[in-house]
């Protein structure tokens, strides 16, 4: 493991920021709305707090207003969604990128980072946007940029700096301007989404009175495979995301399910039933001859890639039970991953390799478990009894799923702690089948 | 392609009332459709991976679109149906939990239909499975083909040929009774036999 990702923040800030951190944490609340100057779009539960949450200060930016989404709020959003920061408060100050900040009077608010700016309007209609981050503890300039931005833009460029904060704070890379893709279903219609990281700026890429599930992206973010039923049967198809063009990657005699692109781009697993029961089978990107990797008696489906491409995790019940296993490509070396329970479900491995998500039962309660493969350790990261589809993000510091709440289909993310989670999107459809897509390259 | 042609005003219907997760997405410009392509038409005949054994049955409005620039369309369609087919008593073949055993009470059900499959080996036969809505959505449409396939083993051992039947499945995305008990994940749990 990298220094980096045990000890997730610069020196400065660990050894600055501790005894006030942990000061924090106790007058932490539940639950918490972190935007307060618009009816925003999601909701943030705490029901804890981390031990490492980085303390900071994001005021309001000069002349915020200007434009019509409000930049600090939803890089405040971002950063509190991601359980690794909290927010200071600032009350409705604001704070510009070009004054020089009295550190000691920060300090004295607690905080460990500082960021200003502002918002004019430049003569052609875009927005200049310009930032600055502070390190309070060291007194020192940590990052600063300024942005023409269009109107459209203007929350991508949002999630630009909370993507620069979060990896100037923890050196690593921030998801924040990631996209994700998911299933809605409103009324007899089933849309499938391609939307910001954060549910917003949502768009149809397909839509159909037939179910569509399983939603599967190419590791490059230009594709999107799932399963459509509009033939009246489960058949694979791989759609150009830009340009709204299709191709059928799988349809054989029976179901064909279950697309998962390889890590590397090179091929995609499938289920298909063609010759019997389920079974995986490995298709080329281009499509063409399918080849049969799993040779089971029973149902094997749900294959879900190794980072390195060279094995997959799928799920089976050979053993007389739907369990999690893992095979290599080549050799066909079968291993079981889950043991505990007669039904575990849905993996999905981190891309660091360091953690397997899936779903368990226990009597009629689904539950988002996260399996530590340094460890063995594996603990249930919700309190909801309907979770479904873990996807991780492509930093492996958050997990999206879907779940029930209230009696209705529900996206939220967590962070591996289960501490922080977040609700997406106040759809009036019913949400499920999250699939979170790449780092942008 | 003429049975397409009216699918244009309903996929425009869906699009603008199309359940926008946000105001961004009721902002998207959207323009008339561009000429229908007829990819189904060409999977009809067995096209390109087609295995020649999709259902003679009217396709499905389906239309994508680009993301980057949603004023590119394109339309797949064809006549509209948003529900399977009727479903009459002699037709639908029901499982306990857990369960892929075709029981006793559904005996006269499968020889009827091995019966009449073997008096004409022309006449095809999907055979379709369900699960109830607990568990994965993938691995119960794993589940419904394991249904299925425990059907047509049936209907072979009575004389049906494979070429005249067809196992696909639904998983859970097609209850054929709304609800979250198991009085209603009963009558969920079956398959269902379909002529083409």
């Amino acid at each position: 493991m990298s220094e980096s990702s045990s000890h997730p923040f610069p020196s400065s800030l660990r050894r600055g920021g501790i005894s006030r951190r942990q000061a924090i944490a106790l007058a932490a609340t539940s639950p918490v709305w972190p935007m307060a100057s618009r009816a925003e779009e999601f909701r943030v539960e705490i029901s804890g707090v981390g031990e490492t949450q980085v303390p900071i200060a994001l005021p309001r930016f000069r002349n915020e207003e200007v434009a019509p989404v409000t930049i600090p709020a939803v890089v405040r959003a971002d950063l509190v969604r991601s359980g690794l920061f909290r927010i200071t408060d600032t009350g409705s100050t604001s704070f510009d990128e070009a004054t020089r900040p009295v550190f000691n009077d920060w300090r004295a608010k607690a905080t460990d980072a500082l960021l200003g700016g502002s918002v004019s309007r430049l003569a052609d209609g875009r927005f200049d946007v310009r930032y600055r981050l502070w390190d309070i503890v060291r007194s020192s300039e940590i990052a600063g940029q300024s942005m023409a931005v269009g109107r459209g833009d203007l929350r991508q460029a949002a999630h630009r700096i909370a993507d620069d904060i979060f990896r100037r704070l923890t050196g690593e890379h921030g998801v924040f301007s990631t996209r994700i893709a998911y299933v809605a279903k409103a009324g007899s219609q089933y849309s499938l989404y391609i939307a910001d990281a954060d549910g917003e700026g949502a768009q149809v890429a397909v839509s159909s009175v037939e179910p569509i599930i399983s939603p599967s992206w190419s590791p490059d973010g230009r594709e999107i495979a799932y399963v459509s039923f509009e033939t009246r049967k489960a058949v694979v198809w791989s759609q150009d995301i830009a340009t709204g063009k299709r191709r059928q990657m799988a349809n054989y005699r029976g179901s064909n399910s279950a697309p998962a692109w390889s890590p590397d781009g090179r091929q995609m697993a499938v289920t298909l039933s063609r010759d019997g029961l389920s079974q995986i089978y490995l298709i080329g990107r281009n499509g063409g001859e399918v080849q049969r990797l799993t040779q089971s008696g029973g149902i094997d489906t749900e294959a879900c890639w190794a980072p390195d491409s060279k094995s997959l995790y799928f799920v089976s019940d050979r053993g007389g039970s739907p369990q999690i296993y893992r095979q290599t490509v080549g050799g066909g070396v079968v291993e079981r991953i889950t043991f505990d329970g007669n039904y575990n479900i849905s993996p999905d491995a981190s891309p660091d390799g360091r953690y397997l998500a899936f779903i368990n039962r226990q009597g009629n309660v689904f539950r988002l478990m996260l399996l530590d493969f340094n460890t063995g350790a594996i603990i249930p990261l919700t309190d909801t009894v309907d979770d479904e589809s873990p996807s991780f993000a492509p930093n492996s510091r958050m997990i999206m799923y879907a779940t029930r709440v209230g009696g209705r289909e529900v996206l939220m993310t967590t962070s591996l702690d289960g501490r922080i989670k977040s609700r997406l999107g106040a759809s009036q459809a019913d949400v499920r089948e999250p699939v979170w897509g790449p780092a942008p390259k | 392609m003429k049975r397409l042609i009216p699918m244009l005003a309903l996929t425009g219907l869906f699009l603008s009332l199309g359940p926008g997760l946000t105001g961004c997405a009721s902002n998207q410009r959207l323009e008339p459709p561009a000429p229908v392509e007829d990819r189904m038409a060409s999977s009809r005949k067995g096209g390109a991976t087609g295995s020649g054994t999709l259902p003679d049955t009217p396709m499905v409005g389906v239309q994508t679109s680009g993301i980057d620039d949603p004023t590119r369309l394109t339309q797949i369609g064809g006549t509209g149906v948003g529900q399977s087919g009727t479903t009459t008593a002699g037709n639908v073949i029901y499982f306990a939990v857990d369960s892929f055993n075709v029981t006793e009470e559904f005996r006269g059900v499968v020889e009827r239909y091995a019966t009449q499959l073997k008096s004409d080996r022309h006449r095809r036969l999907m055979v379709e499975g369900h699960t109830d809505e607990q568990g994965g959505r993938e691995y119960n449409v794993a589940l419904g083909d394991k249904r299925a396939q425990a059907v047509i083993r049936e209907l072979k051992l009575l004389g049906a040929q494979a070429s005249q039947l067809e196992a696909v499945s639904y998983g859970e995305e097609r209850p054929a009774v709304a609800g979250h008990n198991e009085s209603v994940w009963a009558r969920n749990r079956r398959v269902e036999l379909k002529e083409q």
